[in-house]
């Protein structure tokens, strides 16, 4: 990912940003890829993006998996603007459908990965305020949780119960109907 | 503070009470001020290091996106921060998702007035907790409704008493000024201690002693764009007899949106002074609220694009054979959202109290339409025993039906005579249990039961049960 900035010579002319990851590492992006982001879109609008954005919160190897996302849904703001008159409707609409499963497909696999990752790219999307990654990451954990008893929860997510007795027995009691 | 807003005849009072110590809806976020947040330093080094290393507002967006209410309260089951992350990020994960069944645990106590008749200046409305909820709202024990509220604030409570209550939010009639015959109306949530006084209704406009009084909220008027409404949002409806010519049935309704009554309307269906006597609080089901009538049900539903509210379609859906016992039966809205008459009676031979819920045949039309709904003779009915209670048929003669939780399933009643049974009762629906409440109940004035709000159960989880 290294090579994050070699985009088509258009969008290069037009702006690029550069990201540094907190481990030092540079990351040149299209605007449009950036923007995705709403903390570097205010970055941008606050014209204090010169010398690169340094982004102490993120390591090199989840700023190239988060970059990896917005350029795709990038392209796909972008498809959705621009081209429905270059086609007839009934070809826009074809192209269009199989573009979304394609990005659906991106994102399923996009989200194979262990949990650490998961959660990191969770902290990055909420940092750099991603709405579109914050909601596909934040789902997934949702998904996993769902229909698991507190018991399978904790296992599957190394969490201890530090509630005492005492309290477990309080809202079992409370809540009983959501463990029939 | 109560002489400001009777003052304010056009625009409403919206009192900003201080809220009370065990206040729990959307706590600020200093988690030291907390209400549950020990200050011994090992809960708070527990609670910090727990539960994954997501911060608290990306947890708070995962349990947003969980698919069931049950779900939700299973993960605040798994440990102290995610109890608590559940518990404060409460109001956003509201309104929940259908729960299949009554809620029990949603019915926290019951506002009443000692005696029937006119009350002294002083008095105000007592509440008592139910068994499980005692816990929740501090020692097991009456206390007034100004106790919920602060200090100059509980005073505006003096004389009042409670007139109806739904959904978190308690109605209740503040005292009437024997000159001023002006009736004001104030809407609180005690679990928060947010008030709003309505402003008064006075000369022609007052409505006699007796009137319904339907509480709607968002959730009832725009159940898929619910989200659109505040959490403060809410209508009013009355049902009484007008003061103008030839004394007919009026239906009135107030706005939060507008703060305002809008114009009395004729109601096409006509309630007597003696159906108006215990006519109660409302069933709301998909916006249109029902009052149990002699004969059937009197449904209204509001015209949601009036501004003005004048637009009132009334309707009266009739039962097969009359239910003339005033004080015996009560309108409800099951989990599944269907409307129902519960009575209580006893079966023959074991002598043993139960309770019946006979459900209306409504047609689900795209307008709501209830126009055509109506119920049949036990084709539809469910019965549910009571089998710790049983009672001849003069005991049965002193019961009083007073309230019914929608959310949590619960029916309030009182009894008097010497059967033993004499005392204030609530049946839950699900478990088919009665739980006693007080001794005496069968002289007390007006009754309400009080059940949480989504966001106020949520939040009650991260109650620490040794405070």
């Amino acid at each position: 990912m290294a090579s994050a900035g070699s985009g088509d010579e258009k969008a290069a002319a037009a702006a690029m940003i550069t990201l540094i990851s907190s481990d030092n590492e540079k990351f040149e992006v299209t605007e449009a890829t950036a923007t995705l982001s709403q903390t570097i879109r205010h970055m941008i609008e606050d014209g204090c993006t010169d010398g690169g954005v340094p982004l102490p919160n993120v390591t090199s190897k989840i700023l190239a998996r988060v970059i990896e996302y917005c350029k795709k849904h990038a392209t796909a703001a972008a498809g959705e603007e621009g081209s429905s008159s270059s086609f007839s409707d009934a070809a826009f609409l074809e192209v269009d459908r199989a573009f979304l499963e394609e990005l659906e497909e991106f994102d399923d696999a996009f989200l194979e990965v262990d949990r650490a990752t998961l959660f990191d790219l969770i902290l990055a999307a909420n940092y750099l305020d991603i709405k579109g990654l914050l909601n596909l990451t934040c789902q997934k954990v949702a998904d996993s949780v769902k229909g698991k008893t507190p018991e399978q929860i904790r296992e599957m997510y190394n969490i201890v119960n530090d509630l005492t007795p005492e309290e477990e027995a309080e809202i079992r009691r409370e809540t009983q109907w959501a463990f029939e | 503070m109560a002489a400001t807003a009777t003052a304010s005849t056009h625009s409403p009072a919206v009192l900003t009470m201080p809220r009370p110590q065990r206040s729990r809806r959307q706590p600020p976020r200093s988690s030291m001020a907390l209400p549950y947040a020990r200050a011994a330093s090992p809960a708070r080094r527990r609670d910090n290091s727990s539960g994954t290393s997501l911060p608290d507002d990306a947890l708070a967006g995962i349990f947003a996106r969980l698919p069931h209410a049950a779900d939700v309260v299973r993960c605040a089951a798994t440990c102290a921060r995610w109890r608590r992350v559940v518990a404060t990020s409460a109001a956003p994960l509201s309104p929940p998702p259908p729960f299949g069944r009554f809620l029990p645990h949603l019915a926290v106590g019951v506002f009443h007035l000692p005696k029937a008749g006119p009350t002294t200046t002083r008095t105000q409305p007592r509440f008592l907790a139910t068994a499980a909820s005692s816990g929740l709202l501090g020692r097991r024990g009456r206390r007034s409704i100004g106790s919920f509220f602060d200090g100059a604030a509980a005073a505006a409570f003096d004389g009042s008493r409670p007139v109806s209550s739904r959904g978190g939010r308690l109605v209740l009639e503040l005292r009437r000024e024997i000159r001023a015959g002006s009736v004001t109306l104030c809407v609180c949530n005690p679990m928060t201690g947010d008030a709003a006084m309505l402003p008064p209704l006075s000369g022609d406009d007052t409505p006699a002693d007796y009137y319904g009084c339907a509480l709607l909220t968002g959730d009832d008027l725009h159940p898929t764009t619910s989200r659109r409404r505040g959490a403060e949002f809410f209508r009013l409806l009355l049902v009484y007899t007008s003061r103008r010519g030839g004394g007919f049935t009026a239906l009135r309704c107030y706005s939060s949106d507008t703060g305002r009554w809008g114009p009395e309307a004729r109601s096409a269906v006509s309630v007597t002074t003696k159906e108006l006597r215990d006519i109660g609080g409302a069933a709301v089901r998909r916006g249109v609220a029902f009052w149990p009538l002699d004969n059937g049900a009197l449904g209204v539903r509001l015209d949601g694009d009036d501004p003005d509210l004048g637009i009132m379609d009334a309707h009266l859906l009739p039962y097969d054979c009359s239910h003339e016992w005033l004080k015996t039966r009560l309108l409800g809205v099951s989990p599944d959202g269907r409307l129902f008459l519960v009575y209580l009676g006893i079966r023959g031979g074991i002598h043993t109290l139960m309770a019946k819920m006979s459900y209306f045949d409504i047609p689900d039309d795209e307008d709501g339409g209830f126009h055509n709904g109506r119920k049949e003779s036990s084709s539809d009915e469910e019965a549910i025993p009571t089998h710790q209670m049983k009672m001849d048929y003069r005991d049965l003669a002193t019961l009083k039906l007073r309230w019914i939780g929608d959310k949590s399933g619960l029916v309030l009643f009182t009894m008097g005579g010497r059967g033993g049974h004499d005392g204030a009762h609530v049946l839950s629906l699900q478990e088919g249990t009665v739980e006693k409440l007080a001794d005496e109940g069968h002289s007390w004035g007006s009754a309400v039961g009080f059940e949480m709000d989504w966001a106020a159960y949520l939040s009650s989880m991260a109650h620490d049960p040794r405070n």
